[in-house]
């Protein structure tokens, strides 16, 4: 198991290196060089500056476009990385793993939240639909979950802005915090703020599982269908067994184990998406965060974002082996 | 024998068939035989005496056993209709004034501004009295329009009105479509040569051929999609190619960063398939090693391969149509159904004017509900495990 | 086999007739769905025992599968009894049946395609007094809606399975699925009492560590060890009657041995009835007191073992006796094989299905089916040959 654990750690490494050379000299090809859309307007009426502006590129180290100078530029920053450094953030002019520290709670709790009702409003249903097969139940259950995956997710959340926000006014459509209010710096004061932060997260999180609910849905019912025709669940039936023993716990389990590596690839893909969510939104997260750093050539901040990314899809993939080692006996991680 | 009768259903009684003529017949007594049904069809049938299924047949019985099959097929069908028939077709109604001044001008429907919109200013006037007595009237501009007939309400000329440029929704919706599914196929295809090529080697040969691919699949696996698409997609925007050249880099872009998937899916295939008994018989009966793989191996892939190139469309729109909308896919004046989307960022046009964006959302979802549609079905219908 | 029915294309199904055949078999499973969920009162599934020293009678049972292709009659009138403290041994060719025979009983025939449409499946249960007339009451399996089956699948009728490799759950362990029928059989049970059960039934079937095996997972233990587990599993709710579907056949020769060895035992210790189902004829004749033979969904010819192998009367059976490789024959003669194939069983023809292949074939063998003919009082069989006698 140790073994195995260490050994899938430095095939990580190797991944992991991979990637970020990848989205290194990708990032380093943007047009959108930081210095130049920095000193855009100044250069326009300060001809001094243009003249100084190759000497500001250097300074942030991304002077040199040519081939060499964008593997000097990796190489530097992989430096900084084994030191335990990202690099300051251009935009913020903090270190990137601050900038990112602070920001991904709110991100993480979207994600994870998300992931809870997701699993639990997308199972149950999955089950349902593999067990009346062809019914009203299971077309209604299968489309509807369906739609959601067929759902952009600005369009669906420009959908929940318009209905729940604009012409409802239920929700807040923007930010995390009412801007007119004040919360004293008390424990009420304190919970008062938390309220006013769920509550603008219930559309965020609303839009993230309506459109994540579809893909693991059809895959519980995918697997519901192949695990009820396995020999076993005759053995079940004949012991004497209720049709739903039979189901929720003879076949559940069994369901559960491919379902353990789609797990995996969830957190990763959720975070991913949710960098369009939080833009729509406007909510201060690392996904939108990394789209203004995107717009605005911010390189330490994006190779931070993007390895971030890589780091938690490796950890998912790990994660999703032992998972199924504990929930597949048969399993041995070797 | 009287509990028996007593099962027969109801509703759909077994009809009493006296004779064999038409081929329905027979079948229609096939359930509980009759004593007097059963002479006809011995007498009749000495041989054979039932009917087998095509293997097509069993594949299109299965496929459409789930009524989605149809919904999808009929979604995708109206969806490529629509869009690259309708705008010949609406290039046909010259009666509609906005339609004929194009085709003089020599424009690209879907890029053509309308510009018949007189200019007259909408204004609002109040009234209000001052403590004095004098009546001020306000006259308050609420929005001066030029000749630019935008953010039009449908009407006969604009079935969806037109957008904030002038130009008409309901033609740049089927432009749109043209390109989503235009992109959606050449990218899936790609993706799927792609795969085939990397994956069927990679499980062929295993060993460090198998190692080395397999850790570059990981690589492209493990970049997250949408934000390298993003910089992908910005690093072409530098290039400054024409918005149609620029489609083409798009498509290479997205393949780019997609093709792993399949890869690994016939990787995995191929991995099982070489343990199968004729496969080592093929090796056995000395085939060369390209027929052996495009042969013999390959071809057991592709039910596996079409459905996941299926269900592949739908994703693969949905990425065309993020970054278009997030201003880096196609660019205008060329029409994508995200750029469309796009527009409802603005509050006005969001809440005020939802024929610009929420047709173009609907679009979206059809093309992604059908293909998904279309490729469940097409999996349980080649499940080599499905019953008959 | 797909490649050679390409050729003659015009046997398969039009597009009409495919409609046809899926509109009809809509009809008939929504039919026969809603017949099994129907609430009953009890005394519409309780009939009378025609001999109340049988466990179960089986008379004119019918089942249907509703495929594609059209309905395929897998079990077709077919009659017979199993007496108490008996082993009666069910034989026939792969397809003809007897596994949905004994699915039928135990109300397992894959939904909502496979449905009982006929028949009486009487159960002697001991809980049924008699009736007014002196009848033994007993429980019509065919009627009787699901929720009341339970009652009766695997505590009165229990089943071993063909697979014993996939017929355990792989998630559980041996004890936990073990003990899962005394707590359904036996609600005020409590767990060690539950546990010390399994582990006596574990040693009963001759597991050398039950404590050991009690707490491994199916997949640590090997075929013959599984099959012996569900053994357990099936003696654990003290049956009447064990089904048992070609219990060795997915087993090596001899562990085979030494599972219907202890099948045997068994019975006779534990005073039950076994129904074995199996294409193996020296099985049957090492284990059963009575044979029925099948052939497509038919029983052809019924009786004890020495009817059945001294004097075989249905040509089917004969072919059945000829192909059995005898050691101790010097002859050099190839194997005797019966010609020709099982017929496919969708549209049979009311007639002989064995006509085909058969040697004695006669003219009348084209009329309608021949019924039984008692030969003796404990031998009948299904053809025109012995209709004089």
């Amino acid at each position: 198991m140790f073994k195995y654990i260490v050994k899938r750690i430095l095939i990580s490494i190797i991944i992991l290196l991979g990637v970020s050379i990848i989205v290194y000299f990708l990032v380093r090809l943007m047009p959108a060089d930081y210095v130049d859309i920095k000193f855009a307007s100044q250069m326009l009426n300060n001809p001094a500056v243009a003249e100084r502006i190759q000497e500001f590129k250097e300074l942030y180290g991304i002077g040199d476009n040519s081939f060499l100078g964008i593997l000097k530029g990796y190489f530097s920053w992989l430096g900084n990385m084994f030191r335990g450094e990202m690099g300051d953030s251009f935009i913020y002019n903090r270190p990137v793993e601050d900038v990112i520290g602070q920001n991904m709670w709110i991100s993480f709790t979207i994600a994870i939240v998300a992931t809870i009702l997701q699993f639990l409003i997308s199972i149950p249903l999955g089950i349902t639909s593999a067990t009346h097969q062809y019914s009203a139940r299971d077309y209604v259950t299968t489309v509807l979950t369906m739609i959601g995956i067929g759902l952009p997710s600005y369009f669906f959340a420009a959908i929940a802005i318009k209905l729940f926000s604009q012409s409802l006014g239920w929700f807040p459509n923007s930010g995390l915090l009412t801007p007119t209010a004040t919360y004293p710096d008390t424990f009420a004061g304190f919970m008062q703020k938390l309220g006013d932060i769920s509550w603008h997260l219930v559309l965020p999180i609303f839009v993230s599982v309506i459109l994540s609910i579809g893909g693991l849905m059809r895959y519980t019912r995918t697997n519901t269908l192949e695990v009820l025709n396995a020999d076993y669940i005759r053995t079940a039936r004949a012991k004497g067994l209720s049709e739903k023993t039979v189901i929720y716990k003879h076949a559940f389990r069994n369901t559960l184990i491919p379902l353990a590596t789609l797990l995996a690839g969830i957190l990763p893909s959720l975070f991913g998406g949710m960098l369009i969510t939080e833009k729509v939104f406007a909510i201060d997260g690392i996904g939108n965060l990394a789209y203004q750093a995107l717009r605005q050539g911010d390189i330490p901040f994006i190779m931070g974002y993007n390895m971030f990314l890589a780091v938690l899809s490796v950890l998912g993939t790990l994660f999703s082996d032992i998972m199924y080692s504990i929930v597949d006996p048969r399993v041995k991680l070797s | 024998m009287e509990e028996k009768e007593n099962l027969v259903p109801e509703e759909q009684p077994i009809e009493p068939v006296d004779a064999v003529e038409t081929p329905e017949a027979e079948i229609a007594d096939n359930a509980p035989l009759s004593e007097s049904e059963a002479e006809v069809a011995a007498q009749e049938a000495e041989e054979v005496t039932y009917k087998e299924m095509s293997p097509l047949r069993l594949v299109m019985r299965r496929f459409f056993r789930s009524k989605l099959s149809i919904v999808g097929i009929v979604m995708i069908v109206a969806l490529f209709l629509f869009s690259f028939l309708g705008p010949p077709i609406a290039g046909a109604f010259t009666n509609i004034p906005w339609i004929a001044d194009a085709k003089a001008e020599g424009h690209s429907l879907e890029a053509h501004v309308d510009r018949s919109h007189p200019i007259t200013p909408i204004e609002d006037t109040t009234e209000i009295k001052d403590d004095e007595g004098n009546t001020i009237i306000v006259v308050e501009v609420v929005s001066h329009e030029g000749d630019l007939n935008n953010l039009a309400d449908p009407s006969g000329d604009h079935w969806l009105g037109t957008d904030d440029q002038g130009m008409d929704v309901f033609v740049r919706l089927m432009y749109g479509g043209r390109i989503s599914l235009l992109i959606g196929f050449i990218v899936v295809i790609l993706e799927t040569l792609i795969g085939i090529v990397i994956g069927g080697v990679s499980g062929y040969f295993g060993g460090w051929v198998d190692n080395v691919l397999m850790r570059i699949v990981d690589i492209f696996n493990c970049i997250p999609t949408l934000p390298i698409l993003l910089i992908g997609t910005a690093v072409i925007d530098s290039w400054g190619l024409e918005p149609d050249e620029q489609i083409y880099v798009l498509m290479i872009i997205i393949t780019l960063f997609g093709w792993s998937g399949t890869a690994r899916l016939v990787r995995g295939q191929i991995l099982g398939l070489r343990e199968q008994e004729y496969i080592t018989a093929t090796e056995v009966m000395g085939l060369s090693t390209p027929r052996r793989i495009f042969r013999h191996l390959i071809p057991n892939v592709m039910p596996q391969l079409i459905v996941s190139m299926t269900l592949g469309l739908g994703s693969v729109i949905l990425y065309e149509s993020t970054l278009s909308y997030l201003g880096l896919g196609v660019q205008l004046p060329m029409a994508a159904w995200g750029s469309m989307i796009a527009l409802a960022d603005k509050t006005e046009i969001l809440n005020y004017h939802m024929n610009v964006w929420l047709p173009a959302g609907f679009l979206i979802v059809i093309a992604v509900l059908g293909f998904n549609f279309i490729g469940d079905g097409l999996r349980d219908a080649m499940d080599p495990k499905a019953k008959k | 086999m797909k490649k050679e029915k390409k050729e003659k294309y015009s046997n398969y199904i039009s597009l009409k007739e495919s409609r046809k055949i899926i509109r009809y078999n809509i009809g008939q499973m929504k039919y026969y769905e809603r017949l099994k969920r129907k609430k009953k009162e009890p005394s519409e599934y309780t009939t009378t025992m025609h001999d109340e020293n049988n466990i179960i009678e089986v008379e004119d049972l019918e089942t249907c599968f509703f495929t594609d292709t059209g309905t395929v009659q897998s079990v077709h009138g077919v009659s017979f009894a199993v007496p108490k403290n008996k082993v009666v041994g069910i034989v026939g060719e792969s397809g003809c049946g007897k596994s949905v025979t004994s699915l039928s009983i135990m109300q397992l025939v894959q939904a909502p395609q496979g449905q009982v449409v006929g028949g009486q499946i009487r159960f002697n249960a001991e809980e049924l007094g008699y009736d007014e007339e002196g009848r033994k009451l007993c429980y019509d399996i065919v009627q009787m809606p699901t929720k009341e089956m339970y009652n009766i699948r695997g505590k009165d009728i229990t089943m071993i399975f063909q697979e014993p490799m996939t017929s355990l759950n792989p998630v559980f362990t041996i004890g936990y699925q073990l003990d899962e029928v005394s707590f359904l059989h036996t609600p005020d049970i409590t767990k060690e009492a539950a546990k010390a059960y399994s582990i006596e039934m574990l040693k009963k079937v001759g597991i050398s560590m039950p404590e050991h095996t009690y707490e491994s997972y199916p997949h640590e233990l090997s075929g013959g060890m599984r099959q012996r587990v569900m053994i357990a599993m099936a003696l654990a709710g003290r049956p009447k009657l064990i089904i048992a579907d070609e219990p060795t056949t997915a087993l090596d020769v001899t562990i085979q041995a030494q599972i219907l060895e202890l099948l045997r035992d068994l019975q006779k210790q534990e005073g039950c009835s076994i129904m074995l189902i199996t294409h193996d004829l020296g099985v049957i004749a090492e284990m059963a007191d009575e044979v029925v033979i099948m052939y497509a969904g038919r029983v052809i010819e019924r009786g004890t073992v020495q009817d059945i192998f001294h004097h075989p009367l249905h040509p089917y059976t004969v072919g059945l006796q000829k192909s059995k490789p005898l050691i101790n024959s010097d002859t050099n003669e190839p194997l005797y094989s019966i010609p020709g194939q099982v017929p496919n069983p969708i549209n049979l023809p009311n007639c002989c299905y064995f006509r085909n292949r058969c040697g004695k074939c006669m003219e009348k063998c084209k009329g309608e089916y021949p019924h039984e003919i008692k030969v003796s009082e404990t031998h009948s069989v299904s053809c025109y040959l012995y209709e004089q006698e």
